[in-house]
């Protein structure tokens, strides 16, 4: 770390120490709303001072090298900010949060920034009920799967815990005290966040109205109340295989890590996977494991440089389509001939814009999913062709499988075809 | 030798301003001049004209989008730069901010190690 770096810090130390005794007072608020709401006595007024100071708490905490302040202070703006949903569940869950935090407040600041946490690898399943034995049940059956679980018993607790954790998949009980209309809510609200998460509905009532209900909101599994945990985990398993399937992957390979650091927080902003790469000597395997749709190519690098893994990849005829773009600090005209000479699609000028950055890559992503919609779509009538089909009918089946759904396949079959002049 | 840039930081928060005006000062020396409503920021940029404008979201009185709106609304300075700064992360809040027609958007907690470079990036004044 560079000096102007060192004087920057112990500068924002020094901002630290004069503002601990308001940032504290803030806490102290946030645990004075906590108390009332225990009591059963908190008025709106102080319920949204609460959520305010949550949330200006939330901004600046990580700032100072707080980073697990910032996470449970917006976990706590969350709780606040439901209103009339706080309960008691909620009120303990403010409980917990507000110790923590001020723990977290009473370490010492070394003057340093931390490093960010590791990102967890292991997929998080979120459990929204009230159902204490099937919760328990549920712990044994995801370690075994390497799953990491979460249980909120209530939505605003759960709310709170999406806000801070990002879940891979939400089992969401409608059949919970919550009731399924605000149960529904959430669902709706959940298909439309990024990134996505995914939702499987868990509920005592199985009518075919309640199965259009949760597909409209973008439910991903229907599953009755009664199956067992086992089955349960399972269905979590295969759609968190079928997200992963679905996802669009870019796969960038940059001897910088701080550059792929950047990426990953572009890319991601949009639901896009990102498989960073430092070392091209192992790009060879990693492109085969991942099956990227797009690759990111940095040109200099030791060892191997971007235009040889370009090089490469052009002459194996399973990527010779593969979108590949190159991030370059040289825009120089040789450079650029060299990029567009191996098979590039597109270049990036290093030190990266973000908004440029992402056009370029979410245009060659589209137009590949324009030329795949084309390869498995039937031009006369406009359906899925076989393929596309076969591949859909063998997911539906897959759904169904483990709650044992009979699955009912229609046909309907068509006279001789002619385009029309 | 380039002329230092100046960027004009609009935030109620007296210690989110000292850190921001810290970070580009000491990481990147850069000239900071800092504002704590929307009504001074206003001000402060007719008269500072500066290359870019870090822009606070939930501030009292006037929040960052009206500020950014009037900000729009005058010749004199509809020209510089403006990135919002949030702890806002959900979609819905993100989707918003992009319709306003600012050149980004900044997290907070912000890295003070970094946030030169984040607002360079997004507006990409290369070193």
């Amino acid at each position: 770390m560079d000096s102007r770096a060192q004087q920057a810090l112990a500068a924002v130390a020094a901002v630290w120490e004069r503002s601990k005794e308001s940032i504290l007072g803030r806490v102290a608020l946030l645990e004075q709303a906590t108390g009332t709401l225990l009591e059963g006595t908190l008025d709106d007024a102080l319920r949204q001072q609460a959520e305010q100071e949550a949330h200006k708490l939330t901004g600046s905490l990580g700032t100072f090298g707080f980073g697990e302040g910032s996470r449970l202070a917006r976990e706590m703006e969350h709780l606040f900010r439901a209103g009339v949903l706080l309960g008691q569940a909620e009120a303990l869950r403010l409980s917990e949060l507000g110790m923590a935090l001020r723990r977290e407040l009473e370490r010492p600041l070394v003057g340093q920034v931390p490093p960010p946490t590791p990102r967890e690898e292991r997929p998080l399943l979120l459990v929204v009920n009230t159902d204490a034995e099937l919760a328990e049940q549920l712990v044994v059956e995801t370690a075994a799967q390497g799953i990491r679980i979460e249980i909120s018993p209530t939505l605003p607790v759960a709310r709170g815990a999406i806000a801070r954790a990002y879940p891979d998949v939400v089992l969401l009980d409608l059949s919970s005290p919550a009731g399924t209309a605000d149960g529904l809510t959430l669902l709706t609200e959940l298909s439309e966040q990024t990134p996505l998460v995914s939702v499987l509905v868990l509920t005592a009532r199985d009518t075919f109205t309640d199965r259009v209900e949760v597909a409209r909101r973008g439910g991903r599994g229907f599953l009755h109340k009664a199956v067992p945990p086992a089955q349960i985990v399972e269905a979590v398993v295969q759609l968190l295989a079928r997200r992963r399937a679905a996802e669009t992957k870019v796969m960038a390979v940059d001897d910088d890590p701080q550059v792929l650091a950047i990426l990953r927080s572009l890319l991601e902003s949009q639901g896009i996977r990102l498989t960073p790469l430092t070392d091209p000597l192992r790009f060879w395997d990693v492109l085969q494991q991942e099956s990227p749709d797009l690759l990111i190519l940095d040109v200099d690098m030791p060892d191997l440089n971007g235009i040889e893994l370009c090089q490469v990849v052009r002459s194996d005829q399973r990527w010779t389509e593969m979108p590949v773009l190159f991030l370059t600090a040289h825009t120089d005209p040789g450079t650029i001939h060299r990029v567009f000479a191996v098979g590039a699609d597109d270049f990036v000028s290093k030190p990266i814009v973000g908004p440029e950055l992402i056009t370029r890559v979410t245009n060659r992503l589209e137009r590949i999913r324009l030329l795949r919609t084309l390869a498995e779509t039937d031009a006369l009538t406009g359906v899925a062709n076989r393929r596309k089909s076969t591949q859909v009918l063998d997911q539906f089946l897959g759904f169904g499988q483990p709650s044992g759904t009979t699955f009912l396949l229609g046909g309907a079959g068509y006279g001789s075809l002619q385009t029309g002049e | 030798m380039a002329t230092a840039k100046c960027i004009l930081v609009i935030d109620d928060e007296d210690d989110i301003r000292e850190i921001a005006q810290i970070s580009l000062e000491m990481v990147a020396n850069w000239q900071v001049v800092t504002a704590s409503s929307g009504n001074e920021g206003l001000a402060k940029a007719r008269t500072e004209q500066p290359d870019a404008i870090l822009l606070d979201v939930m501030m009292p009185d006037m929040d960052g989008p009206s500020t950014f709106q009037k900000l729009q609304a005058d010749v004199t300075t509809q020209h510089i730069p403006v990135l919002l700064l949030t702890a806002k992360v959900q979609a819905i809040d993100r989707r918003r901010f992009a319709d306003l027609g600012v050149k980004g958007v900044i997290s907070k907690p912000f890295d003070p190690l970094k946030l030169a470079n984040e607002v360079a990036e997004i507006l990409g004044w290369h070193s």
